[in-house]
């Protein structure tokens, strides 16, 4: 091509070196701050140091613990309603996590007195939440992971006319969610179905109540019981209860939470109730089903039995003992092995791990691996069981600070 | 020597699985030399990567890969993959943008160009009569600038002078010079120049301070190799590289941050992990920016030659971004969507919309993708996938509450969307399934992005290749001896490309030097 001519052309170019010299030479010698990278850190911080700063039983087996920032440590965290965080424990030998809901408002986290609440039920044989009854009380120590999950309001996606259906302890992140509504936010409102064994089972119901009287055009609250207390709705919460509860189906957004068994129930239901778009649906995750073998696709011939899995991590092998209904993540743990775990359902990736040999059952409802890892074997051990011997490798993982 | 207790020693220490971090360490693996990469989250490839939300599977990042080509004509990237052997399957792009103004002082534009050479210089003609003789001008002096960096590669710097200067003549006449020096020097008609500008926000500089070479291979490799993007979203690629690294010897060990890179007497001896393990070293490539790595990795500080943070500070950060994620239950033909890369702007006034970058004001950048257009399963049926990034600086975001951080971000993601709608005609908004919002706090929380800047430093022309090249002695790479970059901050510009090339590049250098201590 022909010579171009450009005015700075070879002229520049001698110079600039000595341009490029020269502006280095005159700058300074500071350490440039990294604003959004402290922002980040607030925002997302790597783990939560909380201590319990009071106990409230809500009945026999479900407390409210209010947790607040360890001493020398920074505020709160900012959430959305709806989100959980991720309690860190060691138990003995093993390092574990759970998800929790938490329970109070986004507005009552803020400023210097901020703390979060989570509402814990006592599972009978429950690991995590029988430690939490038997050891947690006012002054003890916690550590968590920052706030997580996708089960909150979103503006874009979400319709107006909020649905929040609930069953037992699955009230958590929904009273979180009036609180915040009726503290912030007055543009949607939402209509709670709540699903209680028995009057006991019934959580914040006073609470609840207190906010509805003042902000009756939001709110409104039915429940439906099981084992109904005279003179309330006796039945289960089903396609004909919501129908006879509530219209214009097709503007709703539903947001469901509450244990697996309603969940599978409850997908049949919404059939019936007329032809809802996917994104009208919104369950939250909840962790390994109790007994995976009642699961509809839980494979017929495979057994209760003991297997071994070989775990690598950083080229060490490892071989312990698992069950065939309990997960890779709990073989890895009671073993004493450190896995990092965060949503314990599937979806969030953290537990991250190499299948390199075997046969193992995955619950595929929240499956969050990608197309890619599947290709390559990777699972997420929190939600898929060894039906075989197997071989695993797992990344490192960190020890939790502290106790 | 300090008393570190090391309980491993490495030829090798890769401090990050980003993009750079893994091309380098596939080939230092590949050239004897067995790397140890370092990564802090529990996934490689940085921004390279994919989430998962209800039943989409996102692409973080990637609008299309530049430098890979067909098989008969493969690019610099497409060679290094094929050399490697990875098996990743690439998809074609068709076309190389649509380009919509929504607010121009010249008169809105809609224009959808085509990815090949003739047909682009065709099209243009078509949308700017007279254009034909300054745009093909361009391209060729564009082909002209890659064929000498090809000539530079394979000469490892020792250039003759005569060669350089009678063969590449434009190359050396145009590498001090900015796009729009060199728009302005062709004569080119002022709309045709507004078109073939539109893929400046990839770079993040406008036309009067960006460096010319930059574009301009950008320019030639898009047009001449094609554009691609992986079957599987970027994560495959970054997992056929983790699989190659480790086929060929090398570690890879994830949720393992670096806490310190460890120097002694001006040189590297080591890195300190998070878990507070010492590892052995001569070698350190670092996958962050120096901005990082000199204000927090480094240890200890006294050791760090003052002129590092002059250096450093004399650069420009590029802005920071935010990306829109957005599942929708409507398919692209229900929607009406044809194309693919869509940049919508206010207007061309590419210095008025940088200047933008720095304040709070409405955004005026984006640059939207929908990746159901190139590669029709991506989501599953009546379903696609649309993103929208817009560019801004990390600063803007210093002052917004934390309170107030949520709303703040739906209310910037209501904006592009609608702007989208402003451009097209389309809403989107009433068939949003799944939404996700990424801001610079997100980018420095998981990518450590120092002040959730997205790319690398500024391509001005005093940051640009051939000055770096010139004051090479007083650069990075010979301030610390055995401490390099790679990815966005690496010898490369950024994007995709630049930055695995930088690894490789990195990767190849460091062997060199490792072959030679070992004789
Ligand atoms: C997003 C989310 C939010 C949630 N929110 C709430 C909430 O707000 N309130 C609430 O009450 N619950 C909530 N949950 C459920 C909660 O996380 C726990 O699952 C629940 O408290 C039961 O935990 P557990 O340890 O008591 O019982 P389990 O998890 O059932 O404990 C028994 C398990 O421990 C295993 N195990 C036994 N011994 C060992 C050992 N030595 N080492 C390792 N594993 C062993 C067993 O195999 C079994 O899997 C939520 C779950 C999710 C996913
Ligand atoms: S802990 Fe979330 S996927 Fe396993």
């Amino acid at each position: 091509m022909s010579k171009i001519k450009l005015i700075p052309g070879l002229f520049a170019l001698m110079r600039m070196a000595g341009t490029r010299k020269k502006r280095i030479k005159e700058a300074d010698f500071k350490i440039r701050n990294d604003i959004i990278g402290q922002i980040a850190k607030q925002m997302h911080p790597e783990s939560l140091s909380l201590v319990v700063h009071s106990v409230r039983a809500e009945n026999e087996s479900v407390r409210t613990y209010r947790l607040i920032s360890a001493p020398d440590s920074t505020s709160l965290p900012v959430f959305q309603a709806g989100q959980y965080i991720s309690i860190k424990l060691k138990i003995g030998k093993s390092q574990t996590s759970r998800a929790y809901t938490i329970s109070s408002a986004p507005y009552e986290a803020e400023g210097e007195n901020g703390y979060y609440e989570i509402t814990v039920r006592k599972k009978p044989g429950g690991l995590v939440s029988e430690y939490i009854f038997d050891n947690w009380a006012e002054g003890v120590g916690v550590n968590a992971t920052g706030p997580h999950g996708d089960f909150f309001y979103s503006p874009l996606r979400d319709y107006k006319d909020i649905v929040a259906i609930a069953g037992g302890a699955g009230i958590t992140p929904f009273r979180s969610m009036i609180k915040q509504f009726a503290e912030k936010e007055h543009e949607m409102n939402l209509t709670l179905l709540y699903g209680c064994k028995n009057e006991n089972d019934v959580l914040f119901e006073r609470e609840i109540d207190e906010i509805i009287k003042t902000h009756p055009s939001l709110f409104r609250r039915v429940n439906v019981y099981e084992n109904a207390p005279e003179g309330r709705p006796q039945g289960y919460l089903n396609a004909e209860f919501i129908n006879s509860n509530l219209e214009d189906m097709q503007n709703k957004t539903f947001f469901i939470c509450g244990p697996s068994v309603m969940y599978e129930f409850l997908r049949k239901e919404f059939l019936k109730v007329g032809n809802l778009r996917r994104k009208q649906l919104r369950y939250e995750v909840g962790g390994a089903p109790d007994n995976v073998t009642k699961r509809k696709d839980w494979p017929a011939n495979a057994e209760c039995k003991t297997v071994q899995i070989t775990v690598y991590i950083q080229n060490i092998s490892y071989d312990i003992p698992a069950s065939t209904i309990e997960t890779i993540l709990t073989a890895i743990e009671r073993a004493g092995l450190l896995l990092d775990s965060q949503c314990r359902s599937g979806e969030c990736g953290i537990c991250r791990s190499k299948l390199n040999e075997g046969d193992v059952y995955i619950i595929t409802d929240n499956d969050g691996r990608r197309a890619a890892d599947k290709e390559l074997g990777y699972i997420h051990p929190c939600s898929t069981y060894p039906l075989s011997d197997c071989r695993v490798t797992i990344p490192p993982s960190n020890p939790i600070k502290g106790r | 020597m300090s008393d570190y207790k090391f309980t491993r020693e490495a030829d090798a220490v890769i401090i990050g699985a980003g993009n750079g971090g893994l091309a380098s360490g596939a080939t230092l693996a590949k050239n004897g030399v067995k790397p140890l990469i370092l990564e802090k989250h529990s996934s490689p490839g940085g921004f390279a990567s994919s989430f998962v939300r209800g039943r989409f599977e996102f692409e973080t990042a990637l609008h299309e890969l530049a430098d890979y080509g067909p098989v008969d004509n493969r690019g610099n990237l497409g060679q290094f993959f094929d050399e490697l052997g990875l098996d990743v399957e690439f998809v074609a792009v068709p076309d190389a943008y649509r380009l919509i103004t929504v607010r121009d002082p010249e008169g809105n534009l809609d224009i959808t160009m085509p990815l090949s050479f003739e047909a682009y210089i065709e099209k243009m003609e078509e949308y700017v009569p007279g254009s034909k003789e300054s745009v093909t001008k361009y391209l060729s002096l564009c082909k002209e600038v890659y064929e000498a960096l090809a000539y530079l590669a394979k000469n490892k710097g020792n250039v003759d002078k005569e060669v350089l200067l009678g063969e590449y003549g434009n190359f050396v006449r145009t590498c001090a010079a900015t796009q729009q020096q060199v728009l302005k020097a062709l004569k080119m008609p002022k709309k045709a120049q507004r078109i073939l500008n539109a893929y400046w926000s990839y770079l993040g500089v406008d036309e009067h301070r960006l460096n010319f070479t930059i574009y301009g291979v950008m320019m030639y490799v898009y047009l001449e190799k094609g554009a691609y993007i992986p079957k599987l979203r970027s994560h495959e690629i970054s997992m056929a590289l983790e699989q190659k690294i480790r086929e060929l010897g090398g570690i890879l060990e994830l949720n393992s941050e670096v806490e310190h890179i460890l120097i002694e007497d001006g040189e590297v001896i080591g890195v300190k992990t998070k878990r507070g393990e010492y590892i052995k070293t001569s070698q350190v490539l670092a996958n962050v920016s120096q901005h990082m790595a000199y204000s927090n990795l480094l240890y200890p500080k006294n050791e760090i030659p003052s002129r590092c943070y002059q250096l450093t500070n004399a650069r420009i950060l590029s802005p920071s971004a935010m990306v829109v994620y957005v599942g929708l239950n409507k398919s692209v033909e229900e929607l009406g969507i044809k194309d693919y890369e869509f940049f919508i702007y206010d207007s061309m006034d590419t210095q008025e919309s940088y200047q933008s970058f720095s304040s709070r004001g409405r955004t005026n950048v984006q640059a939207t993708v929908f990746l159901n257009c190139v590669i029709p399963d991506c989501s599953p049926p009546g379903t696609s996938i649309m993103s929208i990034t817009t560019l801004h600086h990390g600063s803007i975001w210093a002052d917004v509450k934390p309170e107030e951080y949520f709303e703040e971000k739906e209310r910037i993601a209501e904006e592009l969307l609608l702007e989208f709608k402003k451009g097209t005609g389309i809403d989107v908004i009433p068939y949003i399934e799944e939404i996700e919002i990424a801001t610079p706090a997100t980018f420095a929380n998981i990518n450590r992005k120092y002040n959730g800047s997205i790319y690398g430093y500024e391509c001005e022309v005093l940051d640009s290749l051939i000055p770096k090249t010139m004051t090479i002695q007083d650069e990075d790479e010979n301030l610390i001896k055995g401490l390099s970059f790679v990815g966005g901050f690496g010898r490369r510009s950024h994007g995709f490309s630049a930055s695995y090339m930088s690894g490789e590049l990195a990767g190849r250098l460091v062997a060199a030097k490792w072959k030679e201590t070992k004789k």
